[in-house]
């Protein structure tokens, strides 16, 4: 018997605790400070202008060849990055680009809201990968 | 690189494995090719011819008395093939790998010539045989692999009388994934970054494993406050490891108020890993002479601050859990393995510890640097799954033990040592490392040459579970199976690398 | 995707692989996939959507059309992880999986090795809200 009221005082406390789930689509479970989401192409402050020079270290060392660089030589020998494209049907988040990165032009952003039902979507080129990370394509 | 300061871990049995070495190249005088020391185990190189007599030396002979049969795992890359059988003993500190070259294509052959003849030594090297199909057709009742993390990695294929399974064979058919040379053309710190995957439970251990080898061999001690690093990041992944394996039991269970607690517990710790390590499952965090990045101030202050609330859950969890007595009664006297059973099978870690026989490599051979740490290894008793649950329950408040110590002591100083990665060069040669991780002792056996690894042999210790768990479902009932496989803690990471059995 | 989903949708998580054990984590107190009325079931016949994740090679794939043949229509794949949406991590041909995707309607691709809960909760949300 004095189980049966132990018990009934333990749901009772229960009943008033504050609810630990997170709701989530209306508000956002906070990520880990330093977590791994897709790559994001930093911005110079004073041009906005991307700091990648394309130099190519870091496709060369991607353990899942997710980086695709194409650069183009102008006349007065300045490089200048055409097309930087990660495809995200490859990445595995390793982070180890923004590791070997000399410049560090490229940095690891928190969004992680991805899927999509056309498999090409997933190929984010330059202009996608320089948007601010905390925006999302968000449909409610 | 001066040596004088980066001296290489002192060993406890150094003294011991020279002797034994010596021991054994003369009882094995002119049977076997070569006997090298390489780190934890000696290596023997012999002629295939030569295996049976080898064996049967190492069994038999009162001075060796290998009665473990590690395991048995092929190697086949562009340069060379070999076979690698790991046996140890019991009674004293002896650890050898047999290494048979093979040639090209007889690998195959040689594999299963190997098993047949290890089959009359070790019972549990029946299960690398091969089986021919009819052979099995007596079996009455196939088990298609499961839904939950841990089952679903093999067939199982039982005769059963009424309800109770007479003859079990484990078939790991779904889980033959690997490609024998994944790490070909790899470089190290893509290794390291892939690598986790191996074990997924707790991914910091095969990493830790593998940077340790290289550390060895290139005579490199890192720094005291990498190692604390490595050590809070080790106990952390155990927590995290040893709540999902409760998690999973209260699930078969349909233990709802348990397995939701759990759930919120583990998502505590591995927040604490995200902040430091940047990923729940795959932490890429471990670098060849330290750690990846630097733990902040804030970041300890997390950690002391979840540190009694996580105590305290886990109390009520293990509360709850005890004092309930149809979970008692369920766990009660299932899936007993004896001690002389565990450690005929290889069985390492706390399934080991909870049938009595007190092994931790944390504690016997001082493993990055636990001797500063004061903690007890819990041993168990009865060896039954209650046993196994218990002492999963005693080694997480170890493990809070130890991250209170760790955050305490917290050294100064750097987190990596400096090296040129890219341009790393090795003398040539072969290392073996163990690592006690969450399931047992973990193995890695490598070769490197000038620049990159030539070879790889990854050991998980669920391997061996495995295998004890097809025979110790023999006589039990139908309804108890899941839960026996699921309280021996097989990580399915470390299955997908069994080569060689039967093709339908 | 038809609208009768919304009252209900029930799914089966196959295939072994370090994705499992993120997806089955919305199951707990802290993401609480049950507030949408999606459940995880054990029977291909009560399935309304393969969850495709981790690891295959030539037998698993099989098995796994195997149980997509014995759900009832209206059916659907979701693909989780990098070794469905690619290749098998440690291993280096992609044949097989490139047939798999051709032979199965895949309704939604989430990215990730392994995928965040939150980054699974999207994708099922997002193909109840698309019905």
């Amino acid at each position: 018997m004095l189980r049966f009221i132990k018990n009934f005082f333990i749901t009772l406390g229960n009943l008033f605790r504050k609810p630990r789930t997170v709701v989530y689509p209306k508000e956002k479970i906070i990520i880990p400070d330093g977590s791994r989401g897709v790559v994001h192409l930093k911005l110079d402050p004073d041009s906005l202008d991307i700091i990648c020079n394309g130099c190519g270290r870091c496709s060369k060392i991607c353990p899942a060849d997710c980086i695709e660089i194409n650069k183009r030589v102008e006349e007065n020998s300045r490089i200048v990055l055409e097309e930087f494209i990660i495809d995200l049907n490859k990445c595995i988040f390793c982070g180890n680009c923004v590791d070997f990165c000399e410049i560090k032009a490229i940095e690891m952003s928190y969004r992680y809201q991805l899927a999509d039902d056309r498999k090409k979507n997933l190929r984010l080129d330059k202009n996608e990968l320089r948007k601010p990370s905390g925006v999302m394509r968000d449909f409610w | 690189m001066d040596n004088n300061n980066n001296k290489t871990y002192p060993l406890p049995g150094v003294v011991f494995r020279e002797e034994m070495k010596s021991d054994l190249e003369f009882i094995l005088k002119d049977k076997v090719d070569r006997i090298t020391g390489t780190g934890f185990d000696l290596l023997i190189e012999l002629p295939p011819e030569n295996l049976y007599v080898v064996v049967k030396e190492l069994k038999e002979n009162p001075r060796l008395r290998a009665n473990i049969f590690g395991g048995m795992n092929a190697c086949k890359n562009n340069k060379r093939n070999f076979l690698l059988i790991n046996l140890r003993s019991a009674y004293n500190d002896l650890s050898v790998l047999l290494k048979m070259e093979m040639q090209n294509d007889d690998i195959e052959t040689g594999y299963i010539e190997a098993a047949n003849i290890l089959e009359e030594f070790y019972k549990a090297a029946a299960f690398y045989k091969r089986t021919s199909r009819i052979a099995r057709c007596d079996f009455n009742i196939e088990i298609p692999p499961g839904i939950l993390d841990g089952l679903d990695c093999f067939d199982i294929n039982i005769y059963a009388d009424e309800d109770k399974v007479k003859e079990a064979y484990i078939d790991t058919c779904v889980s033959r994934v690997l490609d024998y040379e994944f790490y070909r053309d790899m470089k190290i710190y893509n290794l390291i970054a892939i690598i986790n995957r191996f074990d997924w439970k707790a991914g910091i251990f095969p990493e830790l494993c593998l940077c340790s080898a290289i550390e060895k061999l290139l005579q490199l001690k890192p720094t005291k406050r990498a190692r604390y690093i490595r050590m809070l990041l080790c106990e952390l992944y155990r927590i995290s490891n040893h709540i999902y394996f409760i998690l999973n039991i209260c699930n078969i269970l349909q233990y709802d108020i348990a397995y939701s607690m759990c759930h919120l517990e583990r998502e505590r710790v591995l927040g604490l890993i995200e902040t430091i390590t940047g990923s729940r499952v795959a932490p890429n965090f471990i670098r060849i002479g330290g750690v990846k990045k630097n733990i902040e101030e804030e970041t300890l202050a997390d950690i002391r601050k979840n540190l009694p609330l996580l105590f305290e859950n886990i109390r009520k969890i293990e509360k709850i859990m005890t004092e309930d007595f149809l979970i008692i009664e369920r766990l009660k006297n299932i899936g007993i393995i004896s001690k002389d059973t565990a450690l005929e099978y290889g069985v390492t870690g706390p399934n080991l510890r909870a049938s009595g026989a007190r092994n931790d490599l944390r504690k016997d051979n001082d493993f990055i640097s636990y001797g500063d740490l004061s903690f007890t290894t819990p041993v168990g008793r009865e060896g039954d799954c209650l046993e196994r649950v218990i002492i999963r329950f005693r080694e997480i408040f170890q493990s809070l033990r130890l991250v209170n110590q760790i955050i305490n002591n917290f050294p100064e100083g750097d987190y990596i040592k400096k090296i040129n990665l890219p341009h790393l060069e090795f003398q040539p040669g072969a290392i073996s490392q163990d690592i006690e991780c969450p399931h047992g002792i973990f193995k890695i056996y490598m070769e490197v040459g000038e620049k990159d690894i030539d070879s790889l042999v990854i050991k998980g210790p669920s391997m061996n579970s495995l295998i004890l768990g097809g025979e110790i479902i023999k006589g039990e009932s139908l309804e108890d199976i899941d839960l026996i496989l699921m309280s021996l803690d097989i990580s399915p990471g470390e299955i997908m690398n069994t080569q060689y059995k039967t093709e339908y | 995707m038809p609208a009768i989903f919304k009252s209900n949708l029930n799914l089966l998580v196959t295939g072994y692989g370090c994705c499992k054990q993120d997806i089955f984590a919305v199951q707990g107190a802290l993401y609480d996939i049950q507030r949408f009325c999606i459940n995880f079931v054990n029977t291909p016949e009560d399935a309304d959507l393969l969850v495709v994740q981790g690891f295959y090679n030539k037998e698993g794939i099989t098995r796994v059309l195997n149980i997509y043949e014995r759900m009832s229509n209206p059916r659907g794949v979701i693909a989780v992880g990098t070794c469905v949406l690619n290749k098998n991590l440690f291993s280096k041909d992609s044949k097989l999986l490139d047939w798999f995707r051709s032979v199965v309607k895949i309704y939604m691709y989430v990215p990730g090795c392994p995928p965040r809960p939150e980054a699974f909760i999207y994708a099922v949300l997002r193909i109840l809200d698309e019905s």
